[in-house]
């Protein structure tokens, strides 16, 4: 192939490429765009199995710290009030005084979900949570969780079984005489 | 041929300086001394009936007292797979004989294994660290390696385990409420993607 | 135009990244120049270093599985099958058949989409925006694909050891079909683009040859491997999972076009392996078997993995038991070497990471060309950092 053919080829080439994107702009102008102008417009989500921001449940912790020892960063702080012999509460009746997760190490890997025995953590659909500063990352979840959206048959159980001793109600007040305000109730 | 065979074969050529030849449904390997560990190399890239022309992986495995490393070898042209180990004299004296001159590839993996492991390879043409800053200090992957206080100003992990351990000492003692952080995950900027 | 070579002049050493976007990441080339030729060049790796073996060493099996996403991490499916597999292997589980069939579908898929972003922004490295944006166009919708199956974008944590994250459903294998129909009449795009682009062709063919003995000593493995001419495919000829059963062509360089072992064969081999990706796909998605009734644990959320029956809770591997298993990456074969001592993490985990390999090959292939070659071999040899620097 000579000098000409070299420059004709080039040209054709080209031509055949400008052809293409020619069509794709003329559909691009008739059927509309491929992309999003974010931060007006979402693409979708699915809730279910979106692994986002934890959604929890506090009233309905145990304190069992599954979620904590799951994590391979170890970015969820747990504890829990002391009860009368000052050791920190397990199961039903503990009150969270510390539930926090810092995202600025959180890998959202979704570990920390299949361990919880009372079904009260979880990964949304919630994704955003900018900050200027690394304090700023952690996140307190003891002053109000987001309640869970996906609930099994053992979560909703578990959610009557709590409403019909009070427990709900009975937590918030205890967590109130601790200084902890409740922001967002979950499933009270 | 498996590991076994291969490991016959290096036998007949190398005789007591093959100390071990394993093989079980997971792996297998053959163990040979330093004094031929460069010499079996270039026999099983040369032999026509092994012909291992890649250098797959070279790595190294720190077993307290001596560290021990481990070639993984394929060849190509005879589709085999074949593991390939020698160990440093002790931890103190960690050298092994390099084998950039059998398999110019091993130039980098050998970089690296002195980089986190610290084996010296002796007959490598420039032993420098690879992965690390070249004035880091200590090699990470050995056992005994602890974590860094400090680097260049910037606090390793075990100090802002120490602080923040500290810290909460000291919130325990003063009762007082951790400084930062949000409320709760509904305090997010209000216009964002996902709270919407 | 190749600059005269009679006329010397001082050489001059010129620094390349890390914060260059040409390099694919935080890569620092630093070249010794002659003008324009490069005379020597040495890639300074280490800067994306973030101690995954050490990691490895501190975490339990099945915590690490997080952290390969973030090896490679545009095909994290691909890191992730190897690490479940080397598990597998080492702690003895077995996996039912539907659960290989899913392990290929995904791979597969995720190569599909990692070679979609290795085209687009091999254009994208030697001028061409357009085709980027058209792979990415399709890219978005294999996104979207994992998005809604594993939860994630990029670092899908979809891979558990013994199982998955969740089943494959109908409408979502459907819409995997779509998608594999609209990059098949897609691809040719891509060609007319890019590939048969005579200005592309220019800047890539005879550039940074790649011999295939040079391929071999230094270990060079994946696309790279092929497009000097080496007719080695670890899917083919080593099969792992079930691609034995599988019929498809290994796309090798046969010197047609270009110099075996070119940048432009290099790119032509992906472009080619995209098509036998999804020809692999649609293969699995016809044979893939209905689960047996004793083949997984029963999941009771959507939340809760999906497991073979017979996976223990805490895993737990024999004692000085090792394994090395490794698999075809996008980028090459990745490998991991775990030991065990009979704890619940691994003793050691060795990664033997493709790019890393690979682009220890550069100055082997850079010297003579010019420094806007390095660019378009830099690419050609499609490296992702985050695997290099482990």
């Amino acid at each position: 192939m000579g000098y000409f053919g070299n420059i004709w080829d080039g040209i054709r080439t080209t031509a055949q490429g400008l052809k293409l994107t020619t069509s794709v702009f003329a559909r691009a102008v008739t059927k509309g765009s491929y992309t999003l102008q974010y931060p007006e417009e979402n693409l979708p989500i699915d809730p279910v199995t979106h692994r986002g921001i934890h959604e929890y449940d506090v009233d309905r912790c145990i304190s069992c710290e599954a979620c904590a020892k799951a994590c391979p960063v170890d970015c969820i702080y747990i504890e829990s009030a002391p009860d009368a012999k000052g050791k920190p509460t397990k199961g039903k009746v503990s009150v969270m005084t510390r539930f926090d997760i810092d995202y600025s190490k959180c890998l959202f890997c979704g570990l920390c979900v299949p361990p919880c025995p009372s079904e009260c953590i979880q990964l949304g659909a919630r994704y955003s949570l900018p900050g200027h500063t690394r304090d700023e990352m952690v996140v307190h979840f003891h002053e109000g969780g987001y309640p869970v959206a996906e609930k099994t048959d053992h979560a909703k159980k578990m959610i009557e079984e709590f409403r019909a001793e009070g427990l709900y109600a009975k937590k918030r007040a205890e967590r109130a005489a601790l200084g902890i305000p409740t922001l967002r109730p979950a499933d009270g | 041929m498996d590991t076994k065979e291969i490991g016959a074969l290096l036998k007949e050529r190398f005789g007591d300086d093959v100390l071990d030849v394993f093989q079980d449904d997971r792996h297998g390997h053959v163990r040979v001394t330093q004094k031929v560990f460069v010499e079996a190399s270039r026999f099983l890239r040369d032999d026509p009936r092994t012909r291992f022309e890649q250098l797959h992986d070279l790595t190294a495995v720190d077993w307290i007292d001596h560290f021990e490393v481990v070639l993984h070898l394929c060849s190509l042209s005879k589709r085999l797979n074949f593991c390939l180990k020698t160990r440093t004299p002790s931890r103190d004296d960690a050298t092994c004989p390099s084998v950039t001159s059998v398999w110019p590839g091993a130039d980098w993996h050998e970089r690296e294994t002195w980089d986190l492991m610290g084996v010296r390879f002796i007959g490598h043409p420039d032993l420098r660290r690879i992965l690390l800053p070249e004035d880091w200090e200590g090699h990470p992957l050995r056992k005994d390696e602890g974590n860094p206080l400090e680097y260049h100003g910037i606090p390793g992990i075990a100090a802002i385990r120490g602080a923040e351990e500290r810290l909460r000492e000291e919130e325990l003692a003063n009762k007082t409420s951790r400084a930062g952080g949000r409320p709760g995950p509904d305090r997010a900027p209000a216009r964002t993607g996902g709270d919407a | 135009m190749v600059p005269e070579r009679d006329v010397q002049s001082e050489e001059l050493v010129v620094n390349m990244g890390p914060q260059h976007p040409a390099t694919h990441g935080v890569l620092r080339v630093t070249c010794k120049t002659d003008g324009e030729v490069i005379l020597d060049c040495e890639p300074m790796v280490g800067n994306l270093h973030r101690c995954k073996e050490k990691i490895a060493e501190n975490v339990q099996y099945w915590q690490f599985m997080p952290y390969t996403d973030r090896l490679d991490y545009l095909a994290s499916m691909n890191n992730e099958e190897c690490y479940a597999r080397a598990a597998e292997k080492l702690l003895g589980i077995k996996l039912p058949e539907r659960m290989e069939y899913i392990r290929l579908i995904m791979t597969e898929a995720g190569r599909l989409s990692s070679h979609l972003m290795s085209v687009g922004t091999y254009g994208l490295d030697v001028g061409a925006i357009t085709p980027f944006l058209y792979c990415f166009r399709e890219r978005e919708e294999a996104n979207h694909l994992f998005e809604k199956i594993s939860g994630g974008r990029m670092l899908y944590h979809f891979m558990r050891i013994g199982g998955c994250a969740r089943d494959l459903d109908d409408a979502w294998i459907q819409r995997l079909l779509e998608f594999l129909d609209r990059v098949e009449s897609k691809m040719d795009e891509y060609n007319t683009l890019l590939t048969w682009n005579k200005m592309f062709q220019e800047r890539t063919m005879h550039v940074g040859v790649l011999t295939r003995e040079a391929a071999l000593a230094h270990g060079v493995t994946g696309p790279a491997l092929r497009a000097s001419g080496v007719d080695w495919d670890v899917r083919r000829d080593d099969p792992y999972g079930i691609y034995h059963k599988f019929k498809w062509s290994v796309p090798v360089a046969d010197g047609k076009y270009g110099t075996v072992g070119d940048c432009w064969n290099r790119h032509w081999m992906r472009a080619l392996e995209m098509k036998e990706s999804i020809s692999l796909v649609r293969q699995a998605i016809d044979k893939m078997p209905k689960a047996g009734p004793d083949d997984f644990q029963p999941v009771e959320s959507p939340h809760k993995p999906y497991l073979a029956k017979g996976v223990p809770r805490t895993m737990r591997a024999p004692k000085g038991a090792e394994v090395y298993v490794r698999s075809e990456n996008p980028r090459g074969e990745l490998g991991f070497y775990l030991v065990s001592d009979g704890g619940t993490s691994p003793y050691r985990c060795k990664i033997r990471a493709p790019a890393f390999c690979n682009i220890a090959v550069l100055p082997h292939i850079t010297r003579g060309y010019l420094i806007s070659d390095l660019v378009a071999i830099i690419g050609s040899i499609d490296i992702v950092l985050g695997e290099v620097d482990r």
